[in-house]
């Protein structure tokens, strides 16, 4: 067990069970409630089977729906009567189970862990949940930024999973049995896969060695979890959607690298954040030019995932002037940036960064979040410090125009 | 945390967290006519001021105070609108300096030091406020949630001025001048102020600021009511309907139903254990999202599901049978203890953030409450299963609404 108070005087104290659970937890003793997460190093992205072939798209964020149903009941049921609620989410990389609890906490983190450790369905709950999840994707398809987005990421991964819906298609689901459900669940739901967070006025050793005897009086097997297949050069490019909804005209623009491109997933993250900020943020000068010119509006942005699995940046929002807009970002790539403009920026990350240490939620997931990378965030925050001009105007040979794609929305009444 | 009240400000003093939070409150009474120009004002006040006169001069000049935050917004307090600008910064124990002066200096500058051309705002900042307010405008119609928000509420409020968009209209645009939005500014000055600091030391660079206390109702004691119950749909083009029904009740802020009412609403379709959510979502899955909201201000508890349009029918009966079942008191006292027992948590939750905490002690201060961690929660202890079944008699079916891609047969 390590206990380690950092330079911003909180106190992180971390261990990996012999069962290879990952354990933090953040002692935070003037705060009311304890926040805990679950956070399984498994996304929409990972379809790879054991010996070849995939699982549907759509079966991670299934699952988590399916997570919640107990052997005797519902396990939002039983947080409840830990006055606790419960809830989970899936992205492209991971699925998080959490809690907020005043009360009970070792008990619920007892239980979440009980919850994302056994799998009680049957048929009938895969058969209702198909409807469930229909439901939520018929939902999303009447978002227009929803619908620009998954389109862009289909245009730049178009023989990948991240180039997917996390939630699947309508069609993919109906592909989804309990037997694929059982398997996913064994391989990707491990203690080895699983990062559990624990931040609140906790006492660490006495939380950590709550979880330790609860977790020898299970027997998990350790099933070897496959690579997931890197993603081709292939680019579909210049796709026009037209939305069956009222919309702005809206366009995206992506970039991607093949992941050979990563060298220190965690430096380029941090100098990427950095140049986005420095050309496209909303203190640069392409931000107020073209807010000023009628180009943008406070829609645009620009964010990169960077990611030992992937490597992407997109920007765009809504526009009356796509062209501008698009010549406009090609001509602010290969501009100079200016090295006070990188301090300042610097300044900012930090400012946020420490404004997010009085967030549970913040800090819990950033915690998991580097964990998983195989670092910790306080280490991160020291090295964005030390990343230097060089590195951020580095970032420009990212905007490969032979690895970009872009996207057009146009709404039927435009 | 020791709280202070005097006639300007109400102190939270506590060390709990890495930044001071001050904001500050103006109150005024919404109307059809000043909605739009209250709403632009914010933006206008952020476009620039006499010692950093862009919009990126002032984004830069925060940016450099270690991301220091400066929040002006505008929302509804019952019949009441509350213009709020908030300031949030790194404390100087955290940082190689204090940044307070200087973060005053800026919010100092954005309220009182504008930038102007012949006293008035500049002509070519409000002409492009305007461009962005309308582009705005026309992407929150994006939003089906919105949408279908919006055309309720015309139907439910008709011409009540509840009903007012406070974030303003599109329509007003052309009446929007430097002059008008000047004499907004003016007005707005004048109004009513409430000032909350939540730090961990009373920041001194605050006495530059002078206002007068006041109070302004956020209660509106005018009732909804349709006789007979009105059905109505509204023909949109999205996949899936938004289904909206209106309860009206007699009970408001701080009446002896009050906490049954909040609990009420916690069991009908608070969260996932719910009789709405268990019902509708788990049992008949009709639908992914469902869930019912009380608004005191007005005296309304409405429900809103997202689902085809074809279930709507059975979804109403879903809901009214959920809420027959809470008249019926047929809920046990174990999910009245849970939910009794989230709600308490949500409550002492808010005291985790700095801005939870201006939030529930400015509010409160309205009400005229105790500025107290814990006596919402002991009034919320002593509702009784009867108390619960005494609030659910109070409320009438008064609104069905649709929003979908074909009409929808109304079985009244």
């Amino acid at each position: 067990m390590e206990r380690l108070i950092n330079q911003f005087n909180e106190v992180v104290v971390q261990t990996v069970l012999p069962n290879g659970l990952h354990i933090s937890v953040i002692e935070k003793p003037q705060f009311t409630r304890s926040y805990v997460t679950a956070t399984l190093n498994y996304g929409s992205y990972h379809l790879a089977k054991v010996g070849g072939g995939f699982f549907p798209a759509g079966i991670a964020h299934f699952l988590e729906h399916n997570m919640f149903m107990a052997p005797d009941g519902d396990y939002a049921s039983k947080f409840q009567a830990y006055g606790a609620s419960v809830n989970a989410y899936t992205t492209f990389d991971k699925t998080t189970y959490l809690f907020r609890s005043i009360d009970h906490v070792t008990e619920a983190t007892l239980l979440l862990l009980d919850m994302v450790q056994s799998l009680d369905i049957d048929e009938a709950n895969v058969e209702k949940e198909i409807g469930i999840i229909t439901e939520e994707i018929t939902m999303y398809e009447d978002i227009p930024d929803s619908v620009i987005f998954w389109q862009t990421m289909e245009n730049l991964f178009p023989d990948h999973s991240l180039g997917i819906d996390i939630a699947g298609s309508v069609d993919s689901i109906k592909e989804i049995t309990l037997p694929l459900l059982q398997e996913c669940h064994a391989m990707y739901y491990q203690p080895a896969n699983t990062y559990l967070v624990i931040a609140g006025p906790v006492d660490a050793a006495e939380m950590i060695q709550a979880i330790e005897a609860h977790q020898t009086s299970k027997s998990l097997p350790h099933i070897p979890i496959p690579p997931q297949p890197t993603y081709s050069h292939d680019i579909k490019t210049a796709y026009h959607v037209i939305s069956h909804l009222e919309a702005q005209d809206k366009l995206f623009i992506g970039y991607k690298q093949p992941i050979s491109w990563l060298t220190n997933v965690i430096r380029q993250k941090l100098a990427m954040n950095l140049y986005l900020e420095c050309q496209f943020g909303q203190s640069s000068s392409f931000y107020e030019r073209l807010i000023d010119e009628g180009v943008i509006n406070d829609s645009f942005s620009a964010f990169a995932m960077i990611d030992p699995a992937y490597a992407m940046v997109m920007m765009g929002g809504d526009t009356k002037n796509p062209e501008r807009l698009v010549d406009e970002i090609n001509s602010v790539i290969n501009e100079a940036i200016d090295p006070d403009e990188i301090e300042r920026v610097k300044r900012r990350i930090l400012g946020t960064f420490l404004r997010s240490l009085h967030s549970l939620e913040s800090m819990a997931h950033e915690i998991a979040s580097y964990q998983i990378l195989g670092s910790d965030v306080f280490h991160a925050v020291d090295e964005l410090k030390t990343i230097s001009v060089e590195e951020v105007a580095q970032m420009k040979d990212f905007f490969d125009s032979s690895l970009q794609t872009m996207s057009m929305l146009h709404s039927k009444g435009h | 945390m020791k709280i202070t009240q005097t006639n300007h400000s109400i102190f939270a003093q506590t060390n709990q967290f890495k930044t001071n939070l001050i904001a500050i409150r103006f109150f005024s009474t919404i109307t059809k006519d000043n909605a739009t120009p209250y709403a632009i004002l914010p933006d206008i006040l952020t476009s620039g001021t006499v010692n950093h006169p862009t919009r990126r001069d002032l984004t830069k000049a925060f940016e450099a105070l270690y991301d220091t935050r400066l929040r002006f917004s505008v929302s509804r307090q019952g019949p009441t609108r509350m213009v709020q600008i908030s300031l949030e910064y790194l404390q100087a124990q955290y940082l190689e300096q204090s940044i307070e002066e200087e973060a005053f200096q800026y919010l100092y500058d954005v309220l009182y030091q504008p930038r102007t051309i012949n006293g008035v705002f500049d002509s070519a900042i409000v002409e492009r406020e305007k461009r962005l307010f309308l582009e705005d405008y026309e992407a929150r119609f994006e939003d089906k949630s919105y949408v279908s928000n919006r055309a309720f509420k015309e139907v439910l409020f008709d011409t009540d001025p509840y009903g007012i968009d406070v974030y303003g209209e599109a329509s007003d645009l052309a009446t929007i001048t430097p002059q008008r939005l000047w004499d907004t500014y003016q007005e707005l000055l004048q109004s009513p102020a409430q000032v909350i600091v939540v730090a961990n030391d009373y920041p001194v660079s605050l006495d530059q600021f002078q206002f007068e206390r006041n109070t302004l109702p956020v209660v509106d004691r005018v009732d909804v009511c349709h006789e007979p119950v009105q059905f109505s749909t509204r023909l949109h083009h999205s996949k899936q309907a938004m289904f909206h029904v209106a309860y009206t009740t007699s009970v408001r802020y701080d009446e002896p139903l009050y906490y049954p009412m909040l609990l009420l609403d916690s069991l009908f379709g608070g969260d996932q254990s719910s009789l709405l959510f268990m019902n509708i979502r788990e049992e008949r899955h009709l639908a992914y999202s469902v869930y019912s909201q009380y608004q005191p201000a007005k005296g309304l508890l409405a429900v809103t599901v997202g689902l085809q349009a074809s279930a709507i029918p059975n979804a109403l009966a879903a809901i009214q049978e959920q809420l027959q079942t809470i008249l019926d008191g047929g809920f046990t006292d174990e999910s009245l203890t849970a939910h009794k027992k989230i709600w308490s948590q949500q409550v002492k939750t808010v005291f985790d953030t700095p801005g939870g905490i201006a939030a529930k002690l400015g509010f409160d201060s309205l009400l005229q409450r105790p500025l107290s961690v814990t006596h919402a929660i002991e009034m919320m202890q002593q509702v009784t299963k009867e108390d619960i079944v005494a609030a659910a008699k109070t409320l009438r079916l008064d609104t069905v609404f649709a929003l979908a891609d074909q009409e929808v047969e109304w079985n009244d």
